[in-house]
């Protein structure tokens, strides 16, 4: 989709949604809270409802402790819960009002971390995954270990695991990364490894393979250009050059090398940089014609 | 017997043995063991693992008392640490104390500061809990409750937790705070305490503890290093001639009272030691715990945004060869995870013109004037090797 296409149907739909909240919303605070706690009520109403209370958040901080109670309450549906939970994480930005709130908040989600419903349960294990929670990284290493007890798909849990590089996960992403139970599990394993300084020769072997997938060394060149900047330079420079590499690859290497080297600062680079002028004009692919182009204006200055 | 923890132990057989940990001396000293950063059982370990295995053992001190060797790491932690648990875990260890010293009192008013904003919900009753917990407690909550059990001698904060009715918190915080309250203002007596008669110059007899570095063997002056902008150079070349300050640090640290906190210190060391006219008299170096990953262009980053100011004499390093050497002079209070650090403590220190530790800054927060001191004041040849300081206590310890 056109990007502008894009903008357009995006702008229509938050439009569409603030008239639907203000056509549903409750006039006041205490008919929100009624509103709220019939249950027999439109689901639409109650959600406008709990939006509405949190609005006022930040004058009455005790709508907190209702909106974690009605997140922990696992008989209310999950749309609601969503709901109340947009609403808590919106008011984690209010610190001096959530601090006090704070411990209540993390114990909910910690106790609905295993909820039947999908969204709920991904959201919540990232939210606690962002704040370094020792629970949920013992859950979500327990479900790579044993796919019976996974909460999320392997990809989600690596990347959730991923924020904290502090973490123990790295041999075991290395495991994954060479025997992967997905392809997006890998990938998303290799993006984390670059965290790992043990991981370059393993990052080194995958981007110097040429049966690994194109997306998989893509990531590997990244991870080791963040872990190794001067050993990432020299593959980088023979990946650029070889005609029988993949071009996508290519021209991130070239791109990578502009962006993040000096190409003219010694001989071996100037000599690089004569052997990219001539690539230029002689590559078919326009990815590779493009990067040279621009590798060459960066020399150029 | 039963078998040394190290670093194949199980977690789960490391909390067995302190949950089994009685007052006898071999156990009491198993659990200030269990303190060392440096300690078998954390390496190869996340830092959720060392928090989790050092705030059970560190919990454990309310249980079997509370050493003297064992004191400053709870202080350590009450003053610089962010990990709710460990808070509540060295304020719980406090209450392990025979006597109820009103000395504690800032140290457990700096940890307010430190986690009011960021509480957790936590648990003591049993080790890798599931959650919900039956009895969860709060780092405040922990807090709250030594100084309740300090009662008339934590008198200091009363104006503090006074602020706090105000606030809404959580029941049991909410609880531990009317109860402290309540047991500070009881009539009583405060138990006077040692610390606070002048004459003496050792409240709590730590000082000498506070981990002077013996400065045992030669310095490590072949290890090598890279500074910010890739220059390569010995610990010979940077650390002879002239005194220097050393600190420690790494940029992946996620305590900003800690690694960034020293950096930004050092910086302000840089600046008045300017401002005195020494810059070219006393050297400044922060060498990086992860050289591995603290490559020079984000040691040059981590620098600069905390406003070091670049020089020949004034760098940041990270060791190309001979980590473990200088780990081993400088007795660092460090350990390792899989990728990075997983724990470490606060080192400062200050070296004569021999490359040789003169005073050692561990632990407890360091004054950038009392460590300029130091330096103007090495002497050549390590005269004085192996103090150790801390500021807070304001003395200092011997050899």
């Amino acid at each position: 989709m056109d990007v502008s296409e894009y903008r357009r149907r995006t702008n229509q739909q938050v439009a569409a949604a603030a008239k639907r909240t203000r056509q549903e919303a409750p006039r006041n605070l205490k008919a929100a809270s009624a509103t709220l706690e019939r249950r027999e009520a439109p689901e639409g109403a109650r959600i406008a409802a709990v939006r509405a209370m949190g609005r006022d958040i930040r004058r009455r901080p005790t709508l907190i402790d209702r909106l974690i109670a009605l997140l922990a309450d696992g008989s209310e549906s999950a749309k609601l819960r969503l709901e109340a939970l947009d609403v808590l994480q919106g008011a984690t930005f209010l610190v001096q009002t959530f601090a006090a709130k704070r411990p209540q908040y993390l114990e909910a989600l910690r106790s609905i971390m295993d909820d039947p419903d999908r969204d709920l349960r991904r959201r919540v294990i990232g939210a606690l995954a962002r704040e370094k929670d020792e629970y949920v990284h013992r859950r979500l290493l327990e479900g790579l270990e044993k796919p019976s007890k996974a909460l999320v798909p392997p990809a989600k849990a690596i990347q959730f695991l991923g924020y904290d590089v502090h973490a123990d996960y790295f041999p075991l992403l290395r495991r994954i990364v060479e025997q992967p139970p997905t392809a997006s599990a890998q990938r998303e394993a290799i993006r984390v490894l670059a965290a790992d300084p043990k991981s370059r020769p393993l990052l080194t072997k995958i981007l110097g393979d040429k049966d690994q997938p194109s997306g998989v060394r893509y990531m590997s060149a990244l991870a080791l250009q963040s872990l190794a900047p001067t050993q990432f330079e020299g593959i980088a420079r023979k990946i650029a050059l070889d005609n029988r590499e993949d071009h996508r690859l290519r021209a991130a290497s070239l791109t990578a090398l502009a962006q993040y080297t000096e190409p003219q600062a010694t001989a071996s680079q100037r000599a690089f940089t004569r052997r990219v002028e001539k690539l230029g004009e002689r590559a078919s692919s326009p990815d590779v014609k493009r990067a040279t182009k621009a590798y060459m204006a960066r020399v150029r200055g | 017997m039963a078998a040394e923890l190290g670093e194949r132990s199980r977690e789960e057989d490391v909390a067995t043995r302190v949950e089994a940990a009685d007052a006898s001396p071999d156990q009491v000293s198993m659990l200030v063991e269990l303190m060392r950063e440096r300690h078998p059982v954390y390496r190869g370990r996340s830092t959720n693992a060392t928090i989790r295995m050092r705030g059970y053992a560190m919990a454990a001190f309310e249980r079997v008392g509370l050493p003297e060797p064992a004191l400053l790491y709870a202080l350590e932690e009450l003053e610089s640490g962010r990990e709710p648990y460990l808070v509540a875990a060295a304020a719980k260890a406090l209450r392990g104390l025979i006597r109820r010293e009103r000395r504690l009192v800032p140290f457990l008013l700096r940890a307010i500061d430190n986690v009011r904003y960021h509480d957790d919900m936590v648990t003591f009753e049993r080790y890798l809990p599931t959650w919900p917990a039956e009895s969860p407690t709060t780092a405040l909550a922990e807090v709250f409750r030594t100084l309740g059990w300090l009662g008339p001698n934590a008198a200091l904060a009363l104006p503090r937790l006074t602020d706090f009715k105000a606030i809404q918190l959580p029941p049991v915080t909410r609880a531990a705070l009317t109860r402290a309250i309540s047991e500070i203002q009881t009539d009583g007596v405060p138990e006077e305490s040692s610390c606070c008669r002048r004459a003496d110059p050792r409240p709590f007899g730590i000082l000498g503890r506070s981990e002077p570095v013996a400065a045992s063997g030669a310095p490590p002056m072949s290890a090598r290093f890279e500074d910010q902008d890739g220059l390569r150079l010995t610990y010979r070349d940077f650390f002879s001639g002239r005194p220097s300050v050393v600190v420690f640090f790494y940029t992946r640290c996620t305590n900003p009272n800690k690694c960034s906190l020293t950096i930004t210190k050092l910086a302000e060391l840089q600046k008045q030691t300017a401002q005195l006219g020494l810059s070219e008299s006393v050297r400044t170096a922060a060498i990086t715990y992860d050289p591995d990953f603290d490559l020079p262009p984000r040691l040059r980053a981590y620098g600069d945004n905390r406003g070091v100011v670049f020089a020949d004499d004034h760098r940041l390093l990270r060791a190309t060869r001979g980590f473990d050497a200088i780990a081993t002079y400088f007795e660092l209070g460090v350990n390792y995870g899989p990728a990075a650090v997983n724990q470490h403590r606060i080192e400062a220190f200050v070296l004569d013109d021999n490359g040789r530790i003169t005073t050692s800054f561990t632990r407890l927060q360091w004054d950038v004037r009392q460590i300029l001191d130091e330096a103007i004041a090495a002497p050549a040849d390590g005269r004085r090797s192996g103090r150790g300081r801390s500021e807070l206590f304001g003395a200092a310890g011997t050899d």
